[in-house]
């Protein structure tokens, strides 16, 4: 992945992805820097509307996943 | 940390070539503010792959995403993702680059006003998709000047290159072009409106709402204590006119290091 910023680009090496109650969070590296990206259910939905109705369906089963996650982190 | 470490200041091309020619005879580190390699050339660049792969290939320990604060002979300050660290270095190699000239150094008289950009700030924010201004003047024909048109080339600007030199070098595109006026004064409330040129006592007044400072490249320098020439244990690696390709800058780099470290045997 390539990120751009002011400063140039840089790639985004996504090494993990981990759910937290209310939001995933994609972990990895921008070269020498540590970094990470956070989805809250908002963000999902936002990312579906502005990559078109196909998007929806995956956005959705993420939703659900996260909801399902933060079911099972507070009842275990 | 071996006292016979020479810390390369810049991961830009001339940086990893000195790198690359430093690493046979010496251990060598590379250090960079940014988290990547190659400087002002993409990261993905070919050249600046094919380099930073030779570096790894001959033992090149990497800091990116370092800063390099101060240098006081035999050692660094370097503050990283790895915290704040004095490093060891028998001797510095700074390849830190070239910006243009300030309004200060030019000098260019006037108020500080938005509109009024380096060139590298300019290029990154065209890149960024920032429209800089309708009425673009760039100051300079050089290697930042090319640089900066064509980050804006998109941007439907009228574009007026202004050189206090003969039109020659001016290789790249633009609406118009003034040559042998020197600039001397910026005016505007806020943002930049005007730009004064002279010559042989002739003033000359341009309207626009971005200026590009692009003119008289010089070293830049922000390490303490090896911000003058000469620095003792400092090697530069800044060469004062364009470089030309980047297989003609790392050859330029590759010179420029060639004694360093032929004076101590390991």
């Amino acid at each position: 992945m390539k990120v751009s910023s002011p400063v140039g680009d840089f790639p985004f090496e996504p090494l993990r992805l981990k759910a937290g109650p209310g939001h995933l969070t994609l972990e990895g590296q921008v070269g020498a820097w540590p970094a990470r990206v956070e989805f809250t259910p908002g963000d999902i939905v936002a990312l579906a509307r502005a990559a078109g109705a196909r998007a929806a369906v995956p956005a959705l089963a993420t939703v659900v996943a996260i909801s399902l996650a933060r079911r099972w982190m507070r009842h275990g | 940390m071996s006292r016979d470490q020479v810390a390369v200041v810049g991961a830009g091309v001339a940086g990893l070539a000195a790198a690359e020619e430093l690493a046979p005879r010496r251990e060598v580190v590379v250090l960079d503010r940014l988290p990547v390699p190659g400087g002002v050339l993409p990261y993905d660049h070919p050249g600046v792959t094919r380099l930073a792969a030779r570096c790894t290939a001959a033992g090149v320990r990497w800091l990116l995403g370092t800063t390099a604060v101060r240098w006081e002979q035999g050692r660094l300050l370097a503050v990283g993702p790895q915290g704040v660290e004095w490093l060891d270095a028998s001797h510095l190699v700074f390849a830190g680059g070239s910006r243009p000239a300030t309004t200060a150094e030019l000098p260019v008289a006037g108020p500080r006003l938005a509109g009024v950009l380096p060139a590298p700030v300019a290029i990154h924010l065209a890149e960024a998709k920032v429209t800089l201004g309708r009425r673009v003047v760039i100051l300079g024909a050089g290697a930042w000047a090319e640089a900066a048109r064509e980050a804006i080339a998109g941007q439907r600007s009228h574009v007026t290159v202004v050189t206090r030199e003969s039109a020659d070098g001016v290789t790249f595109g633009h609406n118009a072009l003034i040559s042998g006026w020197t600039p001397v004064a910026v005016s505007g409330r806020g943002r930049v409106s005007g730009l004064t040129l002279e010559r042989a006592g002739q003033q000359l007044v341009l309207d626009c709402d971005a200026v590009i400072l692009a003119a008289s490249p010089r070293p830049l320098r922000n390490v303490d204590g090896a911000i003058f020439e000469p620095a003792a244990g400092v090697t530069y690696v800044q060469p004062a006119a364009d470089a030309g390709t980047w297989e003609q800058a790392a050859s330029a780099a590759r010179d420029m290091v060639s004694q360093v470290g032929t004076e101590v045997s390991r």
